[in-house]
């Protein structure tokens, strides 16, 4: 057999230096055809791996697998736990003892979380039970029972669900569902009650059970609705169905309301809106309008939208604004043309707009 | 007269031998065998090949194998491939069961687990992981399961 002078590139101790050219690579074990076709080319190789930083033979060592899940994927979710069981063939993963589901966005620690998993096991769903405790930022939410739908972010609380957010409490819903993703949270059915810090009055709030309805405790005043949402990013509540604000000083009554929180989650500002009603406890004077906004710093209520007044058998209307200051218990008019008629107690006045003696038309 | 001494033991020896058979060769003393760069396969009912086990280093007496750095890779029909790593286990023949103290880690296209002792069923694709466990899902499929590793390529200690 002839012996030439050529060296293989792909050998790097030169062992074989003297090997056919033909037989080179198959002496030591080299694929043959693909060495050769990168003959020559070694050096430029070896400095572009190097500078790339990945190993040569990649992906050989099962170490590389363990370091590698660390530098991969974007937000991923971890769950810890005492002890598990992965059941592949049910795409389930049931932790027992000490859960908890970190994200970016919250976590939620349970006493037992069942996992539900995709086909390619991807995560899916967790229901967790026992001792559940959802934390994002300063929100705290804890339950029973837990589900969470990992594609929508949507958390649906179960058994005594609680939200507290600082000094702001929901209970007694029977259910509150929740959205990780936008913060936003709303109740569904049982009789919730809320308590919300006031931003102007810094004292313990009151809890108020809200019976039929759900209620909202802003220190000394609650606001009942048919139903309710909440939406942490814009810190905003909203009422619907058969409105009704309760205070020391006045009651409001109204088809729809938004409650505004501010940085502190306590009520600056509340906007209601259809057949509008604020009745005094002090003189049982009245006033009506398609919208008010309530600004609880100034402690001012600006009823606007035809709005309409009656004081102690003095009828106004015609105005622009009435506004209604819950400190004084004075009104006061704004803009457009008043008109005032007398009163006869023997008469019922009817002003075509909402009924003043409570209730809607 | 020998021979009729004999009958008794040799029909003791007829029953002990299918009995030994049957229970794994429980009854008389097993031969333990080393293996260095074990490979183990199981196959699917169609022919196709369920799970394949290695480890750098098996000792294997009768049905169970202590199995030193094991890599186990189950092929699932529609998951993909699922990776045991661990750096050592007894593994039952007969059931497909795992079982070990040590340190497990599992690793699929969308998910990771690590923990502390474990139990696994080949046959169910079942992994029981009995303390500090670690889950984590990933949002985008990732890369985790790499190229089938040859025993002597294993690590000393995943």
């Amino acid at each position: 057999m002839k012996l030439s002078a050529y060296r293989c590139p792909a050998h790097r101790d030169y062992s074989f230096p003297r090997v056919p050219k033909s037989d080179c690579c198959s002496v030591a074990g080299h694929g043959r055809f693909r060495r050769h076709r990168f003959a020559g080319y070694g050096p430029f190789i070896l400095i572009a791996l190097l500078m790339a930083g990945s190993p040569p033979a990649g992906g050989q060592d099962p170490l590389d697998l363990l370091r590698r899940d660390n530098a991969t994927s974007v937000a991923p979710t971890d769950i810890t736990s005492d002890s598990m069981e992965f059941l592949a063939d049910k795409y389930q993963i049931n932790f027992v003892g000490n859960v908890q589901i970190v994200d970016d966005r919250f976590e939620l620690k349970a006493d037992k979380v069942t996992t539900m998993l995709d086909e390619k096991f991807r995560h899916k769903r967790n229901e967790a039970v026992g001792n559940v405790e959802i934390i994002r930022d300063d929100n705290r939410a804890t339950a029973g029972r837990a589900v969470f739908e990992v594609e929508t972010g949507e958390i649906t609380l179960l058994d005594n669900p609680i939200i507290t957010q600082g000094a702001n409490k929901l209970a007694g819903a029977e259910k509150i569902r929740y959205n990780k993703e936008t913060g936003f949270f709303r109740t569904v059915g049982g009789r919730p009650n809320l308590q919300i810090k006031s931003s102007k009055v810094d004292t313990a709030p009151k809890t108020v059970k809200a019976t039929p309805l759900h209620g909202i405790t802003i220190t000394r005043s609650v606001i009942f609705s048919g139903a309710m949402d909440f939406h942490l990013d814009t810190r905003r509540f909203n009422f619907n169905g058969n409105v009704h604000v309760v205070d020391n000083r006045f009651k409001l009554s109204a088809d729809s309301m938004a409650a505004f929180l501010n940085e502190e989650f306590g009520v600056s500002r509340i906007e209601a809106e259809g057949q509008v009603v604020i009745t005094t406890t002090k003189n049982d004077s009245k006033a009506a309008g398609g919208k008010a906004v309530y600004d609880v710093e100034t402690g001012l209520v600006t009823l606007s939208d035809n709005p309409v007044l009656r004081q102690v058998g003095i009828h106004s209307w015609g105005m622009e604004l009435v506004r209604y200051n819950k400190e004084t218990g004075d009104f006061s008019t704004e803009g457009g043309r008043t008109q005032m008629r007398i009163e006869n107690a023997a008469e019922d006045v009817d002003f075509g707009l909402p009924d003043l003696n409570g209730g809607s038309k | 007269m020998t021979s009729w001494r004999m009958i008794p033991a040799g029909l003791l020896l007829l029953i002990a031998l299918p009995l030994s058979h049957i229970f794994g060769n429980n009854i008389l003393p097993q031969q333990t065998f080393r293996l260095k760069h074990f490979k183990l396969e199981g196959y699917k009912t169609s022919g196709e090949l369920d799970w394949v086990l290695l480890g750098s280093e098996a000792t294997a007496a009768g049905h169970r194998v202590v199995i030193t750095r094991l890599q186990a890779r189950l092929y699932l029909d529609s998951s993909g491939e699922l990776l045991i790593l661990s750096p050592s286990c007894e593994f039952d023949k007969i059931d497909n069961t795992g079982r070990g103290n040590d340190t497990i880690h599992v690793r699929n296209n969308s998910m990771t687990i690590d923990g502390v002792g474990f139990d696994f069923d080949l046959g169910s694709c079942r992994i029981k992981v009995r303390k500090n466990v670690r889950v984590r899902f990933f949002k985008d499929p990732v890369d985790l399961l790499g190229k089938e590793t040859t025993p002597a390529a294993l690590p000393e200690s995943p």
